[in-house]
């Protein structure tokens, strides 16, 4: 059980981690400067493009990475694999870094950022809105991974706080436990919700999207990649922290397999599914016309293809290094799919065009490596990886 | 456990089930009715065979919405252009060109008032919405600046201040909240050739039948908004031989564009009762696993690890 | 053979006859160095002119008398010998018949017939008889003996006044009732003289007609429509339009196509070439909308204050397509995006390779070591 996460320690400004920093730095001297001329002046967006990477690298990508927290925890805590706990900590802070990025990129993307606090004010809801709906639910989402985080908090303040930290963890740690449950819950509920809606999203624009990507499967497609992104996350981490933290932390090879095996399945369900729905409507013809869109189409089900086939091989499984390289494509099929969705095809009419610019590439690198830092610095501090574990 | 279990799977498959019988049957979404026609509902007329391209319609919109003069210059066709090239944040209707061989024709592009619009479904909270004469218009207060309605609206009709701190979204409202204390559509008071005309959708349905029916053969034998989308309060009327995808508009079909998807959000969000049950399976799992589990890891360390 | 007394034209010096000349040359699309032969032409052999008038006003004529260079009229008349005309020659009778008579007879074949008004054709031609002929006769028999027929003004081109709606008299132009010669149309109510001078100097000068359109007109100043060089054109372009008689629009010099200005479909050169030389003498040029009196189907015909299609063989090029390029593509955001992106997957792919190889070394060591 996670009782064995200890807090990594170790010095935290080590040369990597200023350049995170600085770079994350680089990103808010960026977003100053557009609170200040505009979103324009940064970004490459026009008003055929009014969607650009932030969306679907920063938000719909960052909580597809954070996503790791509801595969695990659908394993964990719906279907009882209660083996793959010591997966669930580091899962639930990347998914907590993941969505509170992507809900910061959504602020620094809306045009009238002030606007948002009436998402508190219900009697304004539009309930026709799919993105009110992500709005909210990735609101809630980033509150209760945050509140999934705090027993880590107080386990460290129990541990080794001062004694007014102490008797504050101590009181409230069985509460929270208490009140887990439904938290949890709740965690399984909204990513269910607000995933399948961030493919909803382009259901609106039925005439913009191009129809290898337009479907009413869409939620449903979001969903499934959601799944496999999320688990690749947890692999890369997995991998990543057990050699960059050698013979403290070992990766959980056997738990990898297990979920590895549920990521190669749910990969190529994917596959099939979206290639039996666009067979089944016809669509699938446009993939064998020579197109930029084809080209892009079929990178993304041979990325799928290619990571579900890894992750599922027996080979790949019992290799931490295979298994990263597996879960980088995993995590890249994913990422290709959303983008694709979000950009490659949407069409907002002949003449339309668009590359994020320099400004758009810097803020996303640097949200994504002050992700990076927050995550290195949370885990030097609090109990989240089991550190120091001696498992073969 | 097992119980709760296949409970959760099953509420799983019912929810994305319903998602997924209104996704595939978008023939069956079509059954329902025509979006309704707001009884004061007003809009524009445009006739590209009268149209003369002369483009006082952008200017008399500048004028009348106290709207920058774009000054910029672009090059269009290999020359320096100072005039509005598109929709933007400056301009809300704007004159372009459609020519392929011999034939061309002019196309005025505005809001076109629809009667379900996408944008209204779009936005989160209420910002654009059909008002007065059932026209869309943006009210600041409520809009967050998603721009989501730019994306949704079939027509990329809604355009958003780029360059500003304090960036509005800018759309044609059929002069309803003109700045120069005059009344009535600017663009329709100055067009010299009645090309564009105001009135309600009625007035504008008659205009139009009665225009085509005194010159067959003139025209394209639809009027665009009629029907298409679900029917918009602005119509337009093309020269005959000339489709309207040429004139840059999109093919919606009878349905309106957010039909499907307000299907499928509807379909699986009824009542909200998916998601409760969902959340009561979840949380009942959730509960029964982690008590039994904090009961069998009593003594630690008992998870199954390799 | 009518003389008109030589006092005044004889005093046109060579230097002024050579300037209107130029002009004649430019109006027609002749180089400069026509206006020379033109001039040298002139002393040699005339061609016989019969200048015959039917159902008008005379102002074609008039406005030939009334150029702002007082010196057209006398350069026509001293290029061309004016065997008969009714308005100018001092015959009258039967002396004027027998000048006719003669004119015809003696250039038969050669001469050109110049046709001012329209030519009545309903009841036999009854309603325009000159010495007991009908106008329609006089055409047949006069006019077929030429070498060529011009019709100055919109009446003989196609009409005109007297074929305005419900036209009693049958008034028709004179390439409806006359086949078989080559016919020049100066339509133009009245028409513009230089456009008659620059026909009848290049017939004069080399002995052919100028170019001529489908509908019979000098393609040398019927080749454009008014519109397309108007100098109200700017005002045109940018939306400014007089919106009624007088205000505000109308004092500022805008553009008159909403009140009806015909200009977008007369096909003319007024706005190129200054009516009888006076800058500003003409409709657009004093405010007032172009009526189209030159061309069929409009002058006369539409209403003052309906507006016309605006027509050109092809659509200004100034108009953005419906499928206009947006947005930019920087090249160094795509090298950084490339580069982010490359070295991201390619920096996890080999890391994965390394952790391979590390295990696998470890493996290695750990099965020699025991």
């Amino acid at each position: 059980m996670s009782a064995h996460a200890r807090p990594v320690g170790g010095k935290v400004l080590t040369p990597l981690f200023v350049g995170l920093l600085s770079l994350s730095a680089l990103a808010g001297i960026l977003v100053a400067w557009r609170l200040v001329a505009g979103v324009g002046s940064i970004t490459a967006l026009t008003d055929a493009y009014s969607w650009g990477i932030w969306k679907p690298i920063n938000v719909v990508t960052f909580t597809g990475i954070g996503a790791g927290a509801y595969g695990v925890g659908l394993l964990v805590y719906i279907l009882n694999k209660g083996r793959y706990h010591p997966l669930v900590r580091p899962a639930v802070l990347v998914g907590a870094i993941g969505y509170s990025l992507g809900g910061a990129s959504v602020m620094i993307d809306l045009g009238r950022w002030w606007g948002s606090v009436f998402l508190f004010y219900p009697p304004w809801y539009n309930f026709n809105s799919i993105l009110l709906e992500v709005a909210l639910c990735v609101l809630t989402y980033v509150g209760v991974l945050w509140v999934e985080v705090t027993p880590s908090v107080l386990e460290q303040w129990k541990a080794d706080g001062s004694s007014g930290l102490k008797r504050f963890a101590a009181r409230w740690q069985p509460r929270l436990l208490t009140a887990l449950p439904f938290v949890i819950a709740l965690a399984m509920l909204l990513p269910t919700m607000h995933q399948s809606s961030l493919g909803s999203l382009y259901l609106m624009a039925p005439t913009k999207e191009h129809p290898l990507w337009f479907t009413g499967w869409l939620p449903f497609l979001f969903l499934t990649s959601c799944l496999t992104m999320g688990y690749a996350s947890v692999t890369l981490v997995d991998v990543i922290a057990g050699s960059v933290l050698p013979g403290r932390y070992r990766t959980h090879l056997a738990l990898l397999g297990g979920i590895g095996r549920v990521a190669g399945g749910v990969s190529l369900f994917y596959v099939a599914f979206r290639l039996a729905d666009l067979a089944w409507t016809g669509r699938i013809r446009y993939a064998f016309q020579p197109s930029v869109h084809a080209a892009f189409f079929w990178m993304e089900i041979l990325l799928f293809a290619v990571s579900g086939a890894m992750f599922l091989s027996r080979a790949v499984r019992s290799d931490r290094g295979r298994l990263l390289v597996a879960a980088v494509l995993g995590l890249l099929a994913g990422a290709a799919y959303r983008v694709d969705t979000y950009l490659v095809a949407y069409d907002a009419g002949p003449g339309s065009r668009y590359f994020p610019s320099l400004g758009e590439i810097v803020v996303t690198a640097g949200l994504a490596s002050l992700g990076i830092a927050a995550f290195v610095f949370i885990s030097r501090r609090l109990p989240i990886f089991a550190v120091g574990d001696t498992h073969p | 456990m097992t119980v709760s279990r296949r409970t959760v799977l099953r509420t799983l498959a019912l929810g994305s089930a319903a998602g997924a019988v209104a996704a595939a049957s978008p023939a069956g979404a079509s059954a329902s009715a025509a979006p309704p026609v707001p009884p004061d509902a007003r809009g524009l007329l445009y006739d590209s065979t009268l149209c003369i391209g002369c483009q006082t319609c952008t200017v008399a919109c500048q004028r009348a919405n106290q709207m920058p003069v774009e000054r910029s210059v672009k090059v269009v066709n290999g020359a320096p252009y100072d005039f509005p090239t598109d929709l933007n944040a400056d301009c809300r209707t704007v004159i372009k060109l459609h020519e392929k061989g011999e034939r061309w024709a002019f196309v005025k592009m505005q809001c076109m008032q629809c009667l379900e619009p996408s944008c209204t479904k779009a936005c989160m909270l209420g910002s654009l919405q059909k008002r007065k004469h059932g026209v869309v218009t943006w009210d600041g207060l409520r809009c967050t600046g998603c721009r989501y309605c730019q994306i949704s609206c079939p027509y990329n009709v809604p355009k958003f201040q780029w360059d500003s701190a304090l960036p509005r979204i800018v759309k044609c409202d059929l002069c309803l909240d003109r700045k120069d204390g005059r009344q009535g559509s600017a663009c329709a008071e100055v067009c010299p050739r009645e090309a564009v005309i105001s009135g309600t959708r009625d007035e504008l349905l008659a205009t139009a039948r009665r225009r085509m029916a005194e010159s067959p053969g003139r025209y394209a034998p639809r009027i665009f908004g009629e029907h298409d989308g679900g029917g918009n309060q602005s119509l337009l009327l093309a020269p005959a031989g000339i489709a309207f995808t040429d004139l840059g508009l999109p093919e919606l079909g009878d349905e309106p564009p957010s039909r499907l998807a307000m299907s499928i959000q509807h379909t699986t969000y009824k009542g909200f009762i998916a998601p409760a049950v969902l959340y009561v399976a979840a949380a009942v799992a959730v509960f029964r696993n982690m008590s039994a589990e904090r009961k069998a890891g009593a003594g630690e360390g008992e998870e199954d690890r390799p | 053979m009518i003389r008109r007394s030589p006092a005044p034209f004889s005093a046109v010096s060579r230097r002024d006859f050579l300037k209107v000349c130029s002009l004649a040359a430019a109006a027609v699309g002749l180089p400069a160095s026509a206006a020379e032969e033109m001039a040298a032409s002139v002393r040699k052999r005339k061609p016989s002119v019969v200048w015959l008038q039917f159902q008008e006003c005379t102002g074609c004529t008039e406005s030939l008398l009334r150029t702002g260079h007082p010196d057209v009229a006398q350069v026509i008349l001293d290029l061309i010998s004016l065997d008969y005309t009714e308005t100018l020659m001092a015959a009258a009778g039967h002396q004027a018949e027998a000048a006719l008579e003669a004119a015809v007879k003696e250039n038969d074949g050669k001469f050109i017939c110049v046709i001012e008004g329209a030519i009545p054709v309903k009841e036999d031609g009854a309603f325009c008889k000159i010495a007991d002929r009908t106008a329609l006769e006089m055409t047949r028999s006069i006019a077929g003996r030429a070498a060529a027929v011009i019709a100055i003004g919109s009446c003989a081109s196609w009409g005109g006044v007297p074929s305005a709606s419900p036209n009693p008299t049958g008034a028709s132009g004179v390439s409806d009732v006359l086949q078989g010669k080559p016919i020049v149309n100066i339509p133009g109510c009245p028409a513009n003289p230089y456009n008659l001078l620059g026909t009848v100097l290049q017939y004069a000068t080399y002995g052919t007609l100028p170019a001529l359109d489908e509908k019979g007109r000098p393609k040398f100043a019927y080749a454009r429509v008014i519109h397309d060089d108007c100098p109200r054109r700017p005002h045109f372009d940018a939306g400014r339009f007089v919106q009624r008689y007088g205000d505000e629009g109308a004092r500022q010099g805008w553009c008159l196509y909403k009140i009806g200005c015909k200009g977008p479909k007369t096909p003319n050169n007024c706005s190129l070439l200054s009516f009888v030389d006076t800058p500003g003498a003409w409709p657009i040029g004093i405010g007032a909308q172009c009526f189209g009196c030159s061309e069929k189907g409009i002058g006369f015909t539409l209403p003052l204050f309906s507006t016309v299609d605006v027509q050109g063989p092809t659509p200004p090029a100034m108009y953005t397509p419906v499928g206009a390029p947006s947005g930019t593509v920087s090249p160094v955001a795509t090298g950084v995006a490339g580069l982010v992106g490359g070295a991201l997957v390619g920096a996890g792919l080999a890391y994965g390779a390394k952790l391979t190889r590390v295990d696998a070394e470890a493996k290695d060591d750990a099965e020699e070591k025991p």
